[in-house]
């Protein structure tokens, strides 16, 4: 028997939940979504189901004082998820680069070190790319699932997110490595909450009362290095000149900015240090020479000693600010940083070495308009990886190929370059689809 | 925005309030039957790990996989919270031991059934102060999303 209080409670947990439901069946019903979204989409109806025949059943054979804590704690469990269902049902099939993330998911997901996760893919309003912390909503939906007392597991989906302005994009796109990065980050613990008290303590003498807010911020400061570090170690220079394009956007690569470090963000110019390391390693140098290249270059020859802290309006703080910046500078910091990038990226493929198997194709390829799937006579299509570095080169370097058997195009009219270079991404993307179907049927 | 909090900010809360209404709904079955260790005791031994994690931390080894509760900053600091606020001044070590006693076999029925009703008493009033202050985190942590925002 439910009290009236609970009784109106339920109800609306109940309109909730069945509303949600039925705005996932119909956006289902209208759109296509990637795979994993779909199953993402899926897990919600059956918890939506789950959640329905608890309220009408269960729940009133609990104890009194029970069944309300348990109803309010069912509602907010909802209204967490409510945040998540949105931006996937935005992000169907047409609406995202279907290819290159059903791409990026199975080359993250192939990862020993997060073997199985599933990468759902949100649309945002930013003009930004994003990943959604997650491990703390899988806890809170497990935990929704044994109160609910459903029979399914709960699956091991990570979110990242993409401009929904993005949606035929192959460049800009590369940037979700960057995110996948911090995905790995928080799956693996990179930096857990108990190293901070020996971070802490090496930090006390200089920092004395300020110690933990230190430790804290370089730890922030060391996942998105070691973001980049996973980007650029899974996709090479196109991660890389993705986000000079970013910067530009932005704040036009000034050298006063690519200094300053930000509450959140080491300097770019280290960012882009640390990503010219592993190109060079990979033996990038030879074929990614580039404009971008050579301005990397200089990037990464500033100084260290001129990077510039965050603005603070608090004056005396300039002084810890470099002086944290000089403690993530140090050489062991930075290695710690690499270390861990290479300790769980032990298996992955160097990009690079299947760039190299393929560049002359794909560059043949688009020089002709066409989608660099077709491999002449070696009848294996170039990998995914190549095709995105192999198109990143060519935007950048090899358009005027392209122009010259176009002639109805006139490069120097802006809507028109514009249309060539979008057609020029969806011709690889098309690739990767190709791709993708090639490896599905031969699996 | 017409409301007070954004649910990601209150994610610890809301968990904390799952956590300890599934551990209460499988206590209140314990109740009914104190003679034997409770059938059902995912949500105990759970609590049990997840506790003795706070406490000695990387003490429990498990798969990656397998997620305790309060490991994170968010729910850790929830927890920490809603225990120095909650009228409770029963702390977590005292609970494991109490929680320990439930799931021992060698306990007689009164033994158990006295610890159930202690850990009812303790995880009620931790629900109750957790779904208040997930309506309205006192702190914005910072954003739940790490962004590439440059």
């Amino acid at each position: 028997m439910l009290t009236e209080i609970v009784l109106h409670k339920c109800t609306s947990a109940h309109k909730l939940v069945s509303s949600l439901k039925e705005n996932i069946a119909t956006s289902k019903a209208n759109n296509s979504y990637p795979k994993w979204s779909d199953e993402f989409l899926t897990f919600c109806e059956h918890t939506a189901d789950a959640t329905l025949d608890f309220i009408d059943k269960r729940l009133p054979a609990l104890e009194g004082s029970n069944q309300e804590l348990n109803i309010l704690s069912l509602i907010q469990g909802w209204e967490v998820l409510h945040t998540f269902i949105k931006p996937v049902l935005d992000a169907d099939t047409l609406k995202v680069p279907y290819p290159l993330v059903h791409f990026l998911s199975e080359h993250i997901g192939g990862l020993e070190a997060v073997k199985g996760t599933k990468i759902v893919i949100e649309l945002i309003p930013e003009l930004n790319y994003l990943q959604h912390r997650h491990t703390s909503v899988r806890i809170a939906m497990r935990l929704l699932k044994i109160i609910i007392g459903a029979a399914y597991e709960v699956p091991w989906f990570g979110f990242l997110g993409l401009p929904y302005s993005q949606s035929n994009s192959l460049f800009m796109n590369c940037l979700l490595y960057h995110e996948a990065g911090h995905f790995i980050a928080e799956e693996i613990n990179l930096f857990p909450e108990e190293d901070i008290p020996e971070l802490t303590k090496e930090l006390k003498s200089d920092f004395k009362r300020y110690a933990n807010w230190a430790g804290m911020t370089i730890q922030v400061w060391m996942e998105e290095l070691f973001a980049d570090i996973v980007a650029v170690k899974l996709i090479g220079p196109a991660y890389t000149y993705a986000s000079m394009e970013l910067l530009r956007l932005v704040h036009n690569l000034s050298r006063t900015n690519i200094r300053t470090f930000s509450i959140n963000h080491p300097a770019d110019a280290l960012r882009f240090r640390e990503q010219l390391k592993i190109l060079k390693a990979d033996n990038w140098e030879s074929s990614a020479e580039t404009k971008q290249w050579q301005e990397l270059k200089k990037i990464a020859n500033i100084r260290q000693n001129t990077y510039l802290p965050p603005d603070d309006e608090d004056p005396s703080m300039r002084k810890k600010w470099l002086k944290l910046i000089e403690f993530l500078c140090r050489p062991k910091n930075i290695k710690k940083v690499h270390d861990l990038a290479d300790q769980y990226l032990a298996d992955r493929a160097n990009p690079c070495d299947c760039f190299m198997q393929s560049a002359a194709i794909i560059r043949e390829c688009l020089q002709h308009g066409i989608v660099p799937s077709w491999s002449g006579m070696q009848r294996q299509i170039p990998h995914p990886t190549a095709i995105i570095n192999g198109a990143v080169f060519f935007l950048l370097s090899d358009m005027d190929d392209l122009y010259k058997i176009v002639p109805s195009i006139n490069k120097n009219k802006v809507g028109e370059r514009a249309s060539l270079e979008k057609r020029l991404e969806m011709w690889c993307i098309k690739g990767i689809e190709d791709w993708l179907l090639r490896k599905n049927k031969n699996q | 925005m017409l409301g007070k909090r954004n649910m990601r900010d209150s994610i610890g809360y809301v968990t904390l309030g799952l956590f300890s209404n599934a551990l209460l709904n499988e206590l209140q079955e314990a109740a009914n039957n104190p003679g034997c260790v409770p059938e059902h005791r995912e949500m105990i031994d759970l609590a049990i790990d997840s506790f003795h994690e706070i406490q000695s931390p990387k003490s429990i080894s498990r798969p990656r996989f397998a997620d305790l509760v309060f490991q994170k900053h968010q729910e850790a600091n929830a927890l920490r919270k809603t225990l120095s606020s909650s009228k409770t001044k029963t702390n977590l070590r005292e609970m494991n031991k109490v929680l320990d006693t439930i799931v021992k076999d060698e306990v007689t029925a009164d033994r158990r059934s006295k610890s159930i009703e202690k850990a009812v008493d303790f995880f009620r009033e931790l629900a109750r102060t957790a779904i208040i202050k997930a309506e309205c985190p006192e702190e914005r942590i910072p954003p739940g999303v790490a962004q590439l925002a440059y």
